[in-house]
């Protein structure tokens, strides 16, 4: 695969999600929507940051570009549109050709790509030969480069070493690398630095950023952390409830944010204080998906909510960014 | 003011001002034999077992009142040293003083005094809280347990309202359980919990790096008030530089079990001076959005049990010569109590 160009606006996007919802059902009935109308788009070697805390949904529009929502979860509504066809509709033997080949995922920990009593070596000719039927020693070769490629020295041989030989960043790398054996167009990595030091999230942080580089490989980087995507990412989606509440480039994003969430979260972060100063900070939790708030998810936490929040807000669109507030943060500055 | 210091503080420094101070303090985490292996050892049988200095020669002070930052990656030893300052782990060698007192020579009732002053809040709330524990007896079985309010339970409820309220926690929660709080209510519990026995020093143990951004600045928040609320005294272990920049006053840096560099923290944030903290420093990811070249530290901490020879950041060091990988460079105190352990900061 060569370097792509800069796509430019007229191309079809590799990945265009179409108000996708994903519900789960509670165990004493009812439903929940974890993922609720959630439209994104994503051309080819473009990075996404998809940001929220822990509930907002984030991970479960990964899993469902990934065909991975299993019961008592499901795609309630929506497409997933990868170059065209819509994942959402195909079947389970239709998903795999697609799941490691075209579209690959990195998780926060990496023994859920890993099987802990095979040897690293079994496990990555194994996912090269489950979509390329190639000879034993060709797709040794593959996984041989695969493992050069995200800096794991002599990877000749640590191929007959096992998960546990690994320290937590060097297993990290490991499944990443089988994430890149097959090239895919499309990598979603849930959250794969949050448990390691940043010495070492800087590591691989600077890996996947020259890697996809290298291959035009589109990158969804699911994280709770906005500063990590400031320096990775072209777009910023944030969600909320099971939302996107704001979406559109990083720069425009992080320098004037107008959701009341988004300007919450980037002033709750200590950078954006006064040392020593108390933090600004959030009232509240996040609600729970069977617990939602009617109207604006984030009204009850929300300073500038009024009755009119009582209503979902819509997408506003402004231009190259969108953003769901009835009472944005105040545009003066903004260009 | 001092790291590596002598036995008699400069200057007008009273002891009562050290909540707590390690003193050439280490701990070595072996492997223990059975009677057959020693008597084995004992017949030269077999090698004795090897050992991990998960601390080496660790020596800190932490001033009533002030929020000393410990910062370092996970092996680095943070976590034991928290645990030894804290009395939950004891030293392997040197001396912990609480108040200016030798615990090594403290007992009975004494210690246990003492004792209860130093307290510790755990990373992971859920781990830390009794699952089948109400939160109001998660709270009072501490206090009861030391007789701060009486065993017949009177004044308990008071009691524990008052801590719950310290901790920001709706007295309502007092007879649910810790499964049915968020996991910010539930690290409010741990908090109340250790507030409860009234300490001097509180050990918060990467006390906010499960929790989400949002309630993560609602419990640092928390912190800062509770300092002036209550006068509390803080070591503050996380591998996080931003926050460790907000709250602290003092910052210590640990790589493989030793100090590297200790400072103010607008010195040690403004002009650090060792190597590592340097590229600890550069690699914070920022809230600019502007792409960046993620420019790498080579290579990971080594394992304490085959440390390098000589420094042990040397295999990662831009800066490393022979004499790095020969000898071990000390902790030396620069100017205003910039400490720093590198030959050539």
């Amino acid at each position: 695969m060569t370097m792509l160009s800069t796509p430019g606006a007229g191309d079809a996007p590799l990945l265009d999600i179409r108000g996708l919802t994903v519900s789960f059902a509670a165990d004493g009935g009812g439903e929940g929507i974890a993922v609720n109308d959630v439209s994104l788009e994503l051309q080819r070697g473009r990075i996404l940051g998809l940001v929220g805390e822990s509930g907002s949904g984030k991970s479960v529009t990964g899993l469902s570009i990934m065909g991975l929502i299993e019961k008592p979860g499901r795609i309630a509504q929506g497409q997933i549109l990868f170059n065209g066809i819509d994942l959402a509709r195909l079947s389970d033997a239709q998903m795999k050709s697609y799941r490691g080949k075209r579209i690959a995922m990195i998780f926060q920990d990496p023994m859920m790509t890993l099987n802990p009593v095979l040897r690293i070596g079994t496990q990555m000719v194994e996912a090269v030969l489950a979509h390329d039927k190639v000879p034993l020693a060709e797709a040794r070769a593959r996984a041989t480069e695969a493992l050069g490629q995200v800096g794991i020295p002599h990877p000749e041989e640590r191929l007959d070493s096992y998960p546990h030989e690994f320290s937590g960043g060097m297993r990290q790398r490991v499944s990443i690398a089988i994430a890149l054996l097959h090239r895919p167009d499309l990598i979603i990595a849930d959250e794969p630095t949050t448990a390691l030091d940043v010495t070492i999230q800087a590591q691989i942080l600077s890996e996947v950023q020259q890697l996809t580089e290298r291959f035009g490989t589109a990158l969804i980087w699911v994280t709770h952390d906005l500063s990590i995507v400031c320096g990775l990412a072209d777009e910023i989606a944030v969600m909320y409830g099971g939302r996107i509440v704001e979406y559109g480039p990083v720069a425009d994003v992080i320098r004037h944010p107008r959701h009341r969430y988004t300007n919450g979260l980037l002033h709750s972060v200590p950078s954006s204080n006064r040392r020593g100063a108390r933090l600004f900070q959030i009232p509240g939790t996040a609600p729970s998906i069977f617990d939602m708030p009617e109207g604006c998810a984030f009204r009850p936490r929300c300073t500038a909510a009024d009755e009119a929040c009582r209503q979902v807000p819509h997408m506003v669109d402004e231009g190259c960014r969108q953003h769901s507030c009835f009472h944005p943060v105040a545009a003066e500055d903004m260009r | 003011m001092s790291a590596m210091r002598t036995e008699t503080s400069p200057g007008a420094m009273e002891q009562g001002d050290i909540v707590a101070r390690i003193d050439g303090g280490s701990k070595a985490f072996g492997q223990t034999r059975d009677l057959v292996g020693r008597l084995f050892e004992r017949a030269g049988l077999m090698e004795p077992p090897g050992s991990v200095r998960a601390v080496d020669g660790v020596s800190l002070e932490i001033r009533k009142g002030e929020v000393l930052g410990l910062v370092g990656e996970s092996g680095c030893g943070k976590s034991t040293l928290g645990r030894m300052i804290a009395g939950i782990t004891p030293l392997s060698q040197g001396s912990l003083y609480w108040h200016g007192r030798d615990v090594a020579r403290l007992a009975g009732r004494e210690k246990l005094a003492l004792k209860l002053k130093m307290q510790m809040i755990f990373q992971n709330p859920f781990a830390s809280l009794d699952p089948r524990m109400t939160i109001e007896s998660i709270v009072a079985e501490a206090p009861r347990a030391h007789g701060l309010i009486a065993r017949s339970g009177a004044g308990e409820a008071d009691y524990v309202g008052r801590y719950l309220d310290y901790a920001g926690l709706p007295s309502y929660l007092r007879n649910r359980y810790p499964h049915e709080l968020s996991g910010g209510q539930r690290q409010r519990v741990g908090i109340a919990r250790a507030l409860a026995v009234q300490p001097d020093l509180l050990v918060c143990d990467e006390s906010v790096a499960a929790l989400d951004v949002s309630i993560q600045a609602q419990i640092i928040n928390l912190f800062m008030d509770l300092r002036h609320e209550l006068g509390l005294t803080y070591l503050f272990i996380s591998h996080d530089l931003g926050l460790v920049e907000h709250i602290s006053d003092r910052v210590a840096i640990m790589y493989l079990g030793r100090v590297v560099e200790e400072a103010r923290v607008d010195d040690i944030f403004t002009r650090p001076r060792h190597p590592y903290t340097q590229a600890l420093l550069s690699e914070i990811p920022r809230l600019e959005p502007v792409k960046r070249r993620f420019t790498a530290l080579k290579g990971e901490l080594p394992s304490p049990l085959s440390p390098p020879k000589g420094c042990a950041f040397n295999p990662r060091c831009p800066k490393a010569t022979d004499r790095c990988r020969a000898d071990i460079p000390r902790l030396l105190q620069g100017d205003e109590g910039h400490s720093v352990a590198c030959h050539y900061a």
